[in-house]
């Protein structure tokens, strides 16, 4: 390569017009001056000069200790990384932007770009090197911090993408958490009269048994001596009715069978909607699902939150069953009811709000329709009242994924919609679309 | 028909549970009388008569605490209980701890535990209200009256409000303020050097503000005499070592419910006699004298043996603390120390230890070498003998010391 290595060759002062002449002194102050560090090394490692921004980044006093003390091989952190340099250098005669970790005086490390040439001047017999370095450390460190936070990112993205189910199932439980209160007041209600008039039942049979007795002692009584205190045992019998107050008990005591066999069915009923509303968590998979028939299971599991804050208007027609997960459908139902519920408990009224559900069919779809005259949601927060983590209750009242979960629910795995209308002081209506035919995709089924 | 113990009036929104009460109470001692929501029952207390609510928690329209509160205010002589198939904890402690209810029954109930708990509520009465008890508590002219001030400290401890409103409560009265500096400074709490109440409330802690407040509202309702010092001294030493131990030695006991909710009952205990030093100091003397002559017999052993026996110290200090609407464990304490087994099941343990702990003091009281004597047995086996022995020797460093105050 003659013209290269032409390049290579000093040729001294060149004048470049009037007035410009570049002599050595031109040169030289440039070498010093640099903004970015410059050294001469020899083929034998020595640095034979460098310049002042060179002695200040590797911090050293002055150039004279670097010039005495210093070689090649402690300048570059690592012998390979020095190896693999010289053998560019030998090879081509130059390099462009090496990547080389320096270390300084005090032992940090630089990361530095050098970009080297091949000076052999003819007088000489071994060619010197010239090198330019340029300080990349604070840019590399900026570039370690973004990957490192890219990395982090990653991480987190694919610890919520695992934590989703998880999620999904928290907030669930949240939610039956809150209504398992609520169950356990309507199930003690009737356990507690059922415990108490079987309790009665027993204390009436054993009066009812005692009078029999008593009744048989007087026939036989009667018959021993003749029906000559007969009017003795009739006064004895009745003042044991009165005192036992046999006539109440004997008008009451089918009353107390019909109210606890009604009891009997409304812990019946309510048992039979926990497991309808959680049947098919096990199975998760799609099944027929009667619409209405989880309409008044939802509401039986949430009466408690609704019957001292709202009366419920059910407007649900004939509609043909809906191919869908029912357990995830279910609990969007009782979400939206139940928030429905506590919107209207949070305005303190005087008198019962009212909910209406309305279920119906248009095209190949199934709806559902749940309003109430609540408080409405304002209008700065309605584009986000399906956003994540956003909840107006106060902390630890809600997590603030019961319509996220549901949106996603409904949306995103039935290929449905939820949507909302809302007037701010009149009310909010939640209406769930589903399509009739599933359309899940394969990887959620 | 038989004469009966008393009116029940039970409010619970389910027809069926009304019902059910009824027929279960068919045979009972009591009359049972019935509403479905909060203002019903309380068209049937404005007729008078009740003598026990017992309401449902959760109810449309005014639900359960806030007619307790209203029932309360209007007719505090109607004692209150609460019967709920849920009731969170907090709420039921803080029904018990404001004096709303004194006892809760959760759904699904034992009926006979219900009539058990009634009817002891109804006897409680009964004595309460007894023509020998009045008799004897009408010779004075005027009722000691409860300041206000302990009342609403309480209000407010209980709504947690903060310190700096705690404080402007006890400012109201100075004679309260000045002690309450007074022992924050005292050497016990280190010498802190305490200028304002809310610094001193903070340094004492509620539970010492509570004690201190309850035992100066107590003094502050009656004028002493000089001659009576010296005996009221003893009677607030005695109160102070068995508030001290109370919570501590019921502490240890299993399952253990209360003793964190109630930390002044041992004050309070044994205010009959402080009553009778006050109003009757004449029969306080005869039965001081008699227990001196006597040493084998204790206060109430005495009162019996003067002829005291139908009202003693206990009827007459249960009597006051419910006239002065402290929560019913106050009552049963005072009303039940020298008689732990009539008390109800639901205190009974806490009535048991104090009766205990009081024996030991009274023990310790007349003993002339108070080192050489050792803890007697407790009835049963819910302590162990190192608890009963430590805290004997912790009682005979207070009387030796007569620290007052310390907790």
């Amino acid at each position: 390569m003659p013209h290269a290595r032409k390049q290579n060759v000093f040729e001294p002062h060149t004048e470049k017009g009037p007035g410009i002449v570049m002599t050595d002194a031109v040169y030289r102050t440039f070498f010093e001056e640099s903004m970015d560090m410059i050294c001469m090394t020899a083929h034998d490692d020595r640095l034979l000069d460098v310049n002042c921004a060179g002695v200040a980044l590797l911090g050293y006093n002055s150039k004279q200790q670097i010039t005495d003390n210093l070689k090649l091989n402690s300048l570059f952190h690592t012998e390979k990384n020095l190896q693999k340099w010289k053998d560019l250098i030998s090879a081509q005669g130059f390099v462009k932007e090496f990547e080389a970790t320096l270390v300084k005086k005090n032992g940090d490390l630089i990361a530095a770009l050098l970009t080297s040439c091949t000076i052999k001047a003819p007088t000489q017999d071994n060619p010197v090197y010239a090198t330019l370095v340029r300080d990349v450390t604070e840019s590399m460190r900026n570039k370690m911090q973004v990957h490192k936070m890219n990395v982090e990112l990653i991480d987190s993205l694919y610890n919520l993408r695992k934590a989703q189910p998880k999620l999904v199932q928290q907030e669930k439980l949240a939610s039956i958490g809150q209504l398992a209160a609520g169950i356990a007041h309507e199930l003690n209600n009737p356990i507690g009269f059922i415990s108490s008039n079987f309790t009665s039942l027993r204390a009436y049979i054993g009066i009812i048994k005692n009078y029999i007795r008593l009744f048989e002692g007087s026939i036989s009584g009667m018959n021993n001596s003749r029906g000559g205190k007969t009017s003795e045992f009739v006064q004895e019998l009745n003042a044991f009715r009165e005192e036992k107050k046999l006539d109440y008990i004997f008008k009451d005591i089918e009353d107390l069978a019909n109210e606890s066999m009604e009891g009997i069915q409304r812990i019946t009923e309510i048992v039979r909607s926990l497991r309808n509303f959680s049947r098919i968590d096990n199975e998760s998979g799609i099944e027929q699902y009667d619409l209405n028939d989880a309409l008044e299971s939802t509401l039986t599991v949430a009466k408690n939150e609704i019957k001292y804050v709202a009366d419920v208007k059910k407007e649900l027609s004939e509609i043909p069953l809906v191919e869908c997960i029912g357990g995830e459908i279910n609990q969007v139902l009782l979400n939206i009811i139940v928030n429905s519920a506590q919107a209207i408990k949070s305005q303190n009224r005087k008198e019962k709000g009212l909910i209406t559900i309305r279920t119906y069919r248009k095209d190949e779809y199934a709806f559902c329709e749940i309003s109430d005259n609540g408080p409405g949601i304002p209008k700065n927060i309605i584009g986000k009242i399906f956003d994540p983590f956003f909840t107006t209750k106060e902390t630890g009242k809600g997590t603030g994924l019961g319509l996220n979960i549901s949106y996603d629910i409904v949306v995103h795995k039935h290929r449905g919609d939820l949507f909302v209308e809302s007037t701010e002081g009149k009310g909010t209506t939640f209406t769930i679309k589903l399509p009739l035919k599933s359309r899940i995709q394969k990887e959620y089924s | 028909m038989a004469q009966t113990t008393g009116k029940v009036l039970f409010v619970d929104d389910e027809i069926n549970i009304l019902k059910s009460i009824q027929r279960g109470f068919l045979h009972s001692s009591f009359e049972v009388v019935t509403a479905e929501c909060a203002k019903d029952g309380l068209e049937i207390l404005e007729e008078g008569e009740i003598d026990v609510l017992v309401t449902d928690y959760r109810m449309p329209e005014i639900d359960g605490l806030q007619f307790l509160k209203i029932v309360k205010n209007r007719y505090p002589e109607v004692n209150r209980v609460i019967l709920s198939g849920f009731i969170e904890k907090s709420i039921a402690v803080e029904s018990l701890t404001r004096g709303l209810a004194s006892t809760y029954i959760l759904k699904p109930w034992m009926n006979e535990d219900v009539e058990q708990r009634i009817t002891h509520i109804l006897s409680m009465r009964k004595i309460l209200k007894s023509k020998k008890l009045l008799s004897v508590i009408n010779q004075i002219e005027n009722l000691p009256f409860l300041s206000n001030i302990y009342q609403e400290f309480m209000e407010a401890v209980n709504e947690e409000k903060p310190m700096s409103a705690i404080s402007k409560i006890i400012q109201k009265d100075p004679s309260i303020a000045t002690k309450v500096l007074q022992v924050a400074n005292s050497a016990f709490y280190g010498l802190k050097n305490c200028t304002s109440i809310t610094q001193a409330s903070v340094t004492l802690g509620l539970d010492t503000l509570q004690d201190i407040l309850l035992t100066i509202s107590i003094l502050n309702t009656m004028k002493w005499k000089n001659e009576h010092t010296r005996c009221l001294h003893d009677i607030f030493l005695q109160s102070f070592i068995m508030n001290t131990h109370l919570p501590q030695v019921y502490s240890y006991l299993p399952e253990s419910r209360y003793y964190k909710i109630f930390p002044s009952v041992g004050l309070t205990y044994d205010v009959g006699k402080i009553i009778l030093l006050q109003y009757y100091p004449e029969r306080f003397k005869k039965v001081m004298h008699y227990m001196s002559c006597h040493p084998d017999k204790d206060f109430y052993q005495s009162e019996l043996m003067c002829g005291y026996h139908e009202i003693t110290h206990q009827e007459i200090g249960a009597f006051f603390l419910d006239h002065w609407n402290l929560p019913e464990i106050f009552v049963e304490t005072a009303m039940y120390h020298h008689t732990p087994e009539k008390s109800s099941i639901q205190y009974r343990e806490i009535v048991e230890l104090a009766a205990y702990i009081d024996g030991s003091i009274d023990l310790l009281w007349k003993a002339e070498d108070i080192d050489s004597l050792e803890a007697p047995p407790f009835p049963h086996e819910g302590l162990s003998r190192p608890v009963i022995d430590e805290t004997f020797t912790s009682i005979k460093k207070k009387m030796k010391k007569q620290i007052f105050f310390e907790i």
